[in-house]
């Protein structure tokens, strides 16, 4: 190793401020609106052979749009002060539009796959015996207007951090984009290996579709790295460089961009091969490992850059709720809900092979 | 079926206007698209030069700052960052010691202010840039915005923090704490827009040689250096102390720090 001919001699460790509950609520939010957007594929576009995947995403959307707001309230050091955002609105700051977007996606999300899954829930969350079938398409639009809305502001809030190069590119807008729906089709991989009551040819059939879209949105989380790597590589001053500059001479980083490439690129090659249930949902767990690795790369060893020290600086994951214990609760919230979703919903063998439209009430 | 989506429609219409009107019911400054300066005296714009020859790296000033604003243990509003520099081509060369005391720089266009989503950060009339600490929902987004890591999430109050120039001790006519103590008479604090104050004598007698910390960042820092080196300007190309002693010690942070 040559010998530095600077060595900082005095200075602190400056603390994280956006903490790992932020990686959560980026990698909730973003499954969130990649499940709502593909289930559009259905309930818009009315392609029937994506109906069950579509069942599937809007399980995975609801329970991911529970789950990011509260990792978000989380990651507020004042919590209780959330008030403060609609108090004050601020219509320079994309948080601020970010406080309107996210609850408003949530709530019509919920509505949006209320309308659309009205057929297999029981009677007391059926609400009446009206037929709102005329509502899921508006509402699907709605739903995927918001869901852009939020895609847009998760990535923006982030892309315009001009004190961070790391952060401070329009790609990081598409690696969040891409990435979020392909975690989203294999989070679903993940509920489909477990959806007994669908029967096995069903569940082959949507873990193959879910498979392409996990495979074909990896590819372009790649492709995307790609694109920084070039923008990177071209030196200059662009954001992307002096980026690079920084990271690359690092083991910690180098290791960080081959295990994306090796979670982004198994998910894309072997994505064809989701039909094999189990083998599928191994090919979520390494894909959802991968989206969770991106954000957790962008966030907490972003922040461990110096904006104008030497080095990086150090971090520990804490165990508390700051840490370890937080990210456990969060994915513990998830488990919860999506298990609630999955006994509240009539899905026997019959509303499974039945189109949801054609299900007669209980 | 009509009735029900009808009253559906008007309930979440009142919902709409609803947060509307929260949203009108924003501060005043909130109405246009751009945050606007409150506060503080207009005739006047505070900024501080630091003559790196006078600094002696004693922390005087981390000391007088911590114990001015009562910054937890570990945060500061100040430090004096330090540097051990030595000439890699000519062996002959003895160690040079740089000194660079660092704090909020009361940008003119400061990069936390726009993105705060509840206006609790702003500048203020005389340029100092400030926390309203009441109002802080402790995001943290100012603090990643900042591109000098001038700014800290406080754990006893769980809001933003940065240096305010000691704007409680400006007010009653006396110099920030850092100020006051600095041994070397390294740092100068004063107005501006004033041509006879001692900044403005100084930074007009140091002409060229007055430097500012990052100024590619377009942010118009208003803590002026004299005899800043150009290796120092941004982010320093070199090692971190704390990878020196990993790599003397090689285990875990712990062992290295105790």
């Amino acid at each position: 190793m040559s010998v530095p001919n600077i060595i900082e001699t005095v200075n602190i460790t400056h603390e994280i401020s956006w903490l790992p509950w932020a990686v959560s609520y980026f990698f909730f939010v973003a499954i969130a609106v990649g499940a709502a957007l593909t289930s559009l594929m259905w309930t818009v576009l009315r392609r029937p052979d994506w109906e069950n995947a579509a069942r599937i995403d809007i399980l995975v959307m609801w329970s991911a749009a529970v789950v990011a707001p509260v990792a978000l309230l989380a990651d507020l050091h004042q919590p209780a002060r959330f008030w403060h955002f609609y108090s004050s609105f601020t219509p320079w700051s994309w948080m601020s539009w970010g406080a309107y977007f996210l609850p408003a996606f949530a709530a019509v999300s919920i509505v949006y796959g209320w309308l659309v899954m009205r057929p297999v829930l029981p009677r007391w969350l059926r609400l009446g015996a009206g037929d709102y079938s005329g509502l899921i398409k508006p509402m699907a639009l709605l739903t995927g207007l918001l869901a852009l809305l939020v895609a847009l502001y998760t990535g923006s809030e982030v892309m315009i951090v001009k004190s961070r190069p790391l952060w401070n590119s329009y790609t990081l807008i598409a690696f969040y984009f891409f990435s979020g729906i392909s975690a989203s089709a294999a989070m679903g991989l993940l509920v489909n290996a477990v959806l007994a009551e669908n029967g096995a040819d069903t569940r082959r059939a949507t873990g193959a579709h879910l498979g392409r879209v996990m495979a074909v949105f990896s590819l372009l989380t790649l492709l995307t790295g790609a694109v920084w790597l070039m923008m990177g590589m071209g030196g200059g001053t662009n954001p992307e460089a002096r980026a690079l500059a920084v990271v690359s001479a690092s083991p910690h980083w180098q290791l960080l961009g081959w295990e994306l490439l090796a979670a982004f690129g198994i998910s894309a090659i072997f994505g064809i091969y989701a039909r094999n249930l189990w083998f599928g949902a191994l090919l979520g767990l390494v894909t959802l490992g991968g989206a969770w690795l991106l954000r957790w790369a962008v966030f907490i060893d972003g922040q461990l850059i110096p904006k104008t020290g030497a080095g990086f600086y150090d971090y520990a994951l804490p165990n508390g709720p700051d840490g370890l214990l937080g990210i456990v609760g969060v994915f513990g919230l998830w488990l919860v809900v999506i298990i609630v979703e999955s006994v509240v919903m009539r899905w026997t063998p019959e509303t499974a092979a039945t189109p949801l439209s054609e299900i007669p009430a209980e | 079926m009509d009735i029900s989506r009808r009253s559906f429609l008007t309930k979440s219409g009142a919902l709409t206007c609803g947060a509307v009107s929260c949203a009108v019911a924003a501060p005043a400054e909130a109405t246009g698209l751009a945050p606007v300066r409150h506060g503080g005296d207009p005739s006047k714009r505070y900024a501080m030069a630091i003559d790196l020859r006078r600094c002696i790296g004693c922390q005087a000033c981390t000391v007088a700052c911590t114990m001015e604003n009562q910054t937890p243990i570990g945060d500061f509003r100040t430090i004096v960052t330090q540097y051990d520099v030595v000439d890699v081509d000519d062996e002959t060369q003895t160690v040079a010691s740089f000194t660079l005391p660092r704090l909020c720089n009361h940008c003119d266009n400061p990069p936390c202010v726009p993105v705060c989503p509840v206006q609790a950060t702003f500048q203020r009339e005389d340029g100092i840039v400030v926390v309203d600490a009441d109002q802080c929902v402790g995001c943290g987004y100012c603090v990643q915005a900042c591109p000098y890591d001038a700014r800290f999430i406080n754990p006893k109050t769980n809001t933003a923090d940065k240096c305010t120039f000691c704007v409680h001790r400006v007010e009653a006519g006396l110099l920030p704490a850092c100020v006051e103590t600095c041994t070397g008479g390294a740092r100068i604090f004063g107005d501006v827009n004033d041509p006879d104050s001692e900044i403005s004598k100084v930074l007009a007698e140091a002409g060229d040689a007055v430097k500012v910390l990052r100024p590619e960042m377009g942010t118009d820092p208003h803590v002026y250096y004299i005899g800043l080196e150009t290796a120092f300007e941004g982010k320093v190309e070199g090692q971190g102390i704390l990878k020196t002693l990993q790599d003397k010690f090689g285990t875990g942070n712990e062992e290295a720090r105790s």
